[in-house]
């Protein structure tokens, strides 16, 4: 049997049925899902002139990294160390937690320029510096919300309410899938937990359920009921689904792409079966790339781990990947209330050497260039203290970066104020980020719409602007 | 450049203005004359005359009737959500009567479960869970009542217009009672974030308006008025006055709670309490024992690591420290909490599983709390005095425009108010006369002036928009296919005569929505087979027209429903608190929590409740039961008008691997083997218990095919009991047919 004209997209979506149709089974299941997506309207896509990313990792630090600690350095927040932050940057900062007024805080690290970009990060990221070339930093996002959970729906969904789309599920809407046997947008979290804004943030609301993230956990059951329950052997099971098979194509009848789609998707989850432990399984790869990804050492071993599990996803045609470094308990998220020291350096211990290794092993295999790797966060944090040490939410002003997928490398974009409270150049809405992701992929968001309750939905709501300079 | 473009689109406004107020959803439905058609004998009610005159003008004919097991199986299920069993199978069978359909659409539409399955596509449209949603998604105990409430409302056949009555305003009719007051959950049902910290009450007030507002403009009004609370809307003439207008009908509403008790039972339920606090202190204590040593430990460790401006702050007796030195302390304080995580990692593995242990004890004491007092989860006029209304600039709560009257939206205003029959506008003396009639005390009869226009005879709307919805669910495709949009973005009636003659009629009949689905089932419409035909498929490849039915998909309830009742297995109980059944681990998991997630999921201790019908599980915004989220039960966020119809392999991976699968299969297997000694018979009955049909020649041959090898595969591995396990496999392949999934 030849797989290739056999082959089942995971995510089925319109556009993806389009470009198949008239070629086996894509021909016949084109007209069903134009029947029953009938109230979506055509996205009207244009395929964009030039080469475009495939595949997206976002790398989500739950909790909100600071800035000044990290890629925004503030030497004049050194400077006034411990006094009231003075009138001329605006009134009292008032966050979640915060609302006397606060005195400032230095950084916890030094900063340096790096690389032939002299980009300048902080000593608390001495691995990720090394691949400042190849990074794309936004110093000037800001966002609505000084709340964790809208913020991260602000971050993934383009609004601060849930129930609407997560950006991964808009890519593989639009996209499709690329691969054969693999969900499109795969979702891996913090052993300890999920980000507190939970499956909203990879939920495909009112897009087709096919669109929806598919979290994938270690172990020989990555995904949900992949395993067969125990007692049922190989043998059974493949006589079970020709049975199926035999008895559904039965009752197929001339118009049923519905139907057919139904047996092809058995044929599809039996093969998923064989390759996702396979795609999930590290163990072959090389002590070196397992070095480089930080698997050597116990502190960053598990996030390394998702890093190269990230690599191996996006290698099969995997659309979007989430990659949480945080979740579960408070003492497992970048939210540093307390003590930046404390928790930025236990968290910049888990994924600074992964994160590098991704970069680096993308990069080598030719892979970086095909491939959006995003590091960022719902909001940052404010240049005055909490509880002496920590620092509390800051959505007016922080920091991103971006990587390979054609974004410009050794750039640094937009400015926040001299203590990193506010943007004052360029400023970068989230929905400016989610219009270049959409861009770098080659899709245009003012395009990528869904008619639902009357109103054409995009990622980027009624704005939103590609970041020309970086793309 | 700019000025030009906006000179333009004022132009492009103005112009489009006179086809916007002459759009067809605006106008009152007017009764259309039923059409004359060629094919008389076709037509069994008016429906058919609509349908069939739009075929012919189409040069279609329309298909014969289902034959009667397919359309047994179709109305039982779109009445009940089940499917029939194999004796209401062979009665239906035996009946030779030419009224034997009609009979049992009647048996139907009195069964209590058609009042369950109805709530369920009501529930969907008002976006009913029994959660907050957002990070803490916290429980809304007892909003279950609303579910309950709105299960007899459809079985009573509660007239559709009264039925909103009590949802809007159910707390200010004259004769309220805890009944009403449960309907106007309605209100409240959306999403609405709560979280600790600074808040922004004019923010939060705000998204209760707009879920308040939008919630009726869904699902009422189907019109997006949402969209004009930053700006006019772009396509529909609703302004953002309008808009402010509507949301004033609210601005003195809020969440209350009514609780219904007498002083003794009150004061039982005190000492209840009181006396079930007591009955945990004995193993809390138990935890705290074993945590002290450890807990003194940590925090010396965490008071000794401390620099010493902290250590001396802290150290420092309380009333003798420095204003500084209260700061220190406090931030001292915060450093040196110790977090359940810090405690399990201190933890010996020894007094870890005690203390787990412990706490599942405790768990499980605390899931025997005693049940609460009665409380509807209402809605009543909170903010005296009644708050001024604003246009809000861009729909920002801070920044206020001009004042704005409650008022109806412009654009369907009535030639009349209900009651009056003058003027239209709503002022005070308007309020005045209905107070005169229906209103309760404490109320300020605006939400009740909202309701009874909403339930107007010739509202353009109301009726309209239910009789889509009803016709929807009957044939896969609204007659508006945009069920929550019916202004000018929305697409238009393909029978728009057919849906005027509908409203028309529900008016008529009293609003009663049990005569409507009685007369949409018993037309020939309805019962023509879903069978396709090459010519007329190339005609009109949607269906458009109907010269056929829709084959459809079972919805995700239906699904766990009918997998339940085929294995004999569902518990047809009614109501009550909602079911929490056994989740997949991998799903506890992702409840978020930051403190110790040993209690997420507090699965309910009676097994019998486990089967209960979906519509009775626990319905939480960010958790859904992994069998009913892939097969796209919708997330309770927004209005959900449609269910989506996707296919994808994790369906399939769920419906062969899941332990609820293997165990329903088991059980339908056990129960085939009890019943029937012969293979013939006993395959005869498992095909009616699935597919509501007995197998073809040819299936009967691939299933014994199918037994014998599985026995051979079984019996080679030297399975113990290889009869019932070859039997479960073939219930559970059963499961996984198309025909068990579709309704033909």
């Amino acid at each position: 049997m030849n797989e290739h004209n056999n082959s089942l997209p995971l995510a089925y979506s319109r556009r993806d049925l389009l470009l198949r149709a008239g070629s086996g089974f894509g021909g016949l299941a084109l007209a069903s899902l134009l029947a029953e997506e009938a109230d979506a309207q055509d996205r009207k896509l244009k395929p964009e002139p030039r080469k475009a990313a495939k595949s997206v990792i976002f790398l989500y630090m739950v909790g909100g990294p600071s800035q000044m600690e990290t890629f925004d350095p503030k030497p004049e927040l050194e400077r006034l160390q411990g006094q009231p932050m003075p009138k001329s940057f605006g009134s009292t900062i008032k966050s979640q937690f915060l609302t006397a007024g606060t005195p400032l805080l230095g950084s916890a690290w030094k900063f340096a320029k790096r690389g032939q970009s002299g980009i300048e990060v902080s000593d608390l990221f001495p691995h990720i510096a090394t691949c400042a070339d190849d990074l794309a930093v936004i110093r000037s996002c800001y966002t609505e919300s000084f709340v964790h959970a809208p913020a991260m729906y602000q971050m993934m969904s383009g609004r601060t309410t849930m129930g609407h789309p997560s950006m991964g599920s808009w890519v593989t809407y639009g996209l499709g899938s690329a691969s054969k046997n693999l969900p499109a947008f795969c979702v891996l979290p913090q052993p300890e937990g999920l980000p507190e804004g939970g499956s909203p943030m990879w939920d495909s609301a009112y897009l087709p359920a096919v669109h929806q993230g598919t979290i994938l956990r270690s172990g020989s059951s990555p995904i949900l009921h992949l395993k067969p329950p125990a007692g049922m052997s190989r043998e059974q099971q493949r006589r079970l689904l020709d049975y199926v098979k035999e008895m559904n194509e039965q009752t197929l009848t001339p118009d049923g792409t519905d139907l057919s789609a139904r047996i092809a998707s058995y044929e599809l989850a039996f093969r998923m079966q064989q390759s996702a432990p396979e795609a999930i399984d590290v163990r072959r790869e090389t002590a070196e790339t397992k070095t480089l990804y930080g698997l050597d050492d116990a502190k960053s071993a598990e996030f390394g781990t998702r890093c190269l599990l990230a690599r191996r996803l996006v290698e099969r045609g995997v659309r979007f990947v989430q990659l949480y470094s945080g979740g579960g308990p408070v003492s497992v998220q970048w939210d540093a209330h307390d003590n930046m020291l404390e928790n930025h350096g236990k968290m910049a211990g888990m994924t600074d050497k992964p994160i590098a290794g991704l970069l680096k092993d993308l990069k080598r295999r030719g892979l970086l260039e095909s491939t959006l790797v995003i590091w960022g966060s719902e909001f940052g944090r404010t240049p005055v203290s909490q509880n002496g040490k920590g620092r509390d939410h800051n959505p007016n002003g922080f920091t991103m970066w971006m990587a390979g997928g054609g974004v410009k490398a050794g750039t640094v974009f937009g400015a926040t104020d001299e203590i990193g409270y506010r943007v004052v150049q360029d400023p970068v809405h989230i929905r400016d980020i989610h219009a270049t992701i959409l861009h770098l992929l080659g899709l245009n968001h003012r395009q990528l719409t869904f008619l639902h309750n009357g109103r054409n939905e995009r990622l980027t709501d009624f704005a939103g602007q590609v970041i020309q300079k970086l793309v | 450049m700019r000025i030009l473009l906006s000179l333009f689109l004022l132009f492009a406004v103005s112009f489009s203005g006179q086809a916007q107020t002459r759009h067809w959803a605006f106008q009152k439905p007017v009764r259309p004359a039923v059409p004359k058609v060629k094919r008389a004998t076709w037509v069994r009610n008016p429906i058919d005359a609509f349908v069939l005159k739009g075929l012919e003008k189409r040069a279609l004919s329309p298909s014969p009737s289902a034959d009667k097991i397919t359309l047994l199986r179709r109305v039982t299920f779109d009445l009940t959500g089940l499917p029939p069993t194999p004796q209401e199978i062979a009665s239906f069978l035996a009946d030779h009567s030419p009224n034997a359909y009609a009979t049992r659409v009647s048996q139907l539409l009195n069964s209590p479960k058609y009042g369950e399955r109805w709530a369920q596509h009501w529930l969907d449209v008002v976006r009913f869970a029994e959660t907050n949603g957002y990070e803490l998604d916290a429980e809304r105990p007892q909003a279950w009542r609303y579910r309950d409430y709105v299960v007899r409302a459809f079985n009573e056949d509660k007239p559709y217009n009264r039925f909103l009555l009590e949802q809007i305003a159910g707390d200010e009719l004259a004769e309220k009672s805890f009944e009403t007051r449960v309907a106007t959950g309605f209100l409240r049902a959306g999403a609405r974030h709560v979280v600790s910290g600074n808040q922004d009450e004019a923010v939060n007030r705000q998204e209760w308006l707009t879920e308040a507002v939008n919630g009726i403009g869904n699902a009422v009004l189907g019109l997006t008025v949402g969209c004009a609370r930053c700006h006019d809307h772009k396509y529909d003439p609703i302004s953002q006055k309008d808009y402010y207008a509507l949301q004033a009908f609210f601005s003195a509403t809020d969440d209350y709670e009514y609780k219904r008790h007498s002083d003794e039972e009150l004061q039982k339920y005190e000492a209840q309490i009181k006396a079930h606090g007591a009955s945990l202190k004995p193993l809390e204590a138990q935890v705290g024992a074993i945590e002290k040593p450890y807990y003194e430990r940590l925090r010396a460790e965490k008071v000794s690591r401390l620099e010493p401006l902290y250590k001396q702050a802290l150290l420092t007796p309380e009333k003798m420290r420095t204003p500084e030195q209260r700061v220190l302390a406090e931030h001292a304080g915060t450093f040196t909490n110790i977090s359940w995580d810090e405690m399990l990692a201190a933890l010996t593995p020894s007094d870890k599983e005690r203390r787990a242990n412990l706490r599942k004890q405790l768990h499980k004491q605390e899931q025997e709390a005693p049940k609460p007092i009665p409380a509807a989860l209402g809605v009543s006029e909170v903010h005296q005095p009644i708050p001024v209304t604003h246009i809000l600039v861009r729909g920002e709560p801070h920044v206020f425009g001009a004042t704005v009257n409650l008022d109806f939206p412009t654009i369907l205003k009535p030639a009349r108010l209900p009651h009056t029959g003058g003027s239209h506008a709503v002022t005070p003396e308007y309020l005045a006369t209905l107070q005169l009639r229906d209103l309760a005390q404490a109320a300020t009869g605006r939400r009740l002036a909202l309701a009874q226009w909403l339930g107007q005879a010739d509202h353009p709307l109301t009726a309209r928009v239910m009789m889509n919805r009803l016709w929807q669910t009957y044939f896969g495709k609204g007659l508006v296919r945009t069920p929550n949009d019916f202004g000018l973005n929305g697409e238009r009636p393909t029978h728009p005569e057919l849906l005027d003659w509908l409203a028309t009629e529900f008016v008529r009949q009293g609003w009663s929505l049990k005569q409507m689905h009685k007369l949409i089932v018993m037309s020939n419409s309805y019962q023509q087979t879903s069978a396709s035909d090459a010519q007329r498929n190339r005609i009109d490849p949607e269906n458009r027209s109907l010269w056929r039915q829709n084959r459809r998909r079972i919805d995700a309830e239906g699904l766990r429903d009918s997998i339940l009742s085929a294995a004999g297995t569902l518990n047809l109980e009614m109501g009550g608190e909602s079911i929490r059944v056994p989740l997949e681990p991998e799903i506890v998991d992702t409840i978020f929590t930051e403190s110790e997630p040993d209690n997420l999921w507090s699965v309910d201790p009676d097994p019998k409740q486990h089967t209960r019908r979906s519509l009775y599980l626990v319905r939480k915004r960010n958790v859904r039961l992994p069998l009913l989220a892939v097969f796209d039960m919708p997330d309770r966020m927004l209005s959900c008008a449609a269910r989506g119809q996707s296919v994808s392999a994790l369906q399939s991976l769920i419906l062969l691997n899941s332990p609820f699968m293997q165990e329903q299969s088991r059980k339908l297997a056990q129960s085939l083997l009890q019943s029937q000694s012969q293979e013939e018979p006993r395959m005869r009955t498992l095909f009616l218990r699935t597919l509501s049909r007995p197998p073809t020649n040819h299936e009967k041959q691939a299933t014994t095919r199918f037994l014998r090898d599985q026995k051979r595969i079984l019996t080679r591995r030297g399975e113990p009991e290889a009869e019932i396990a070859v039997w479960a496999d073939l219930c559970l392949a059963m499961f996984n047919l198309n025909d068990f999934i579709m309704i033909r």
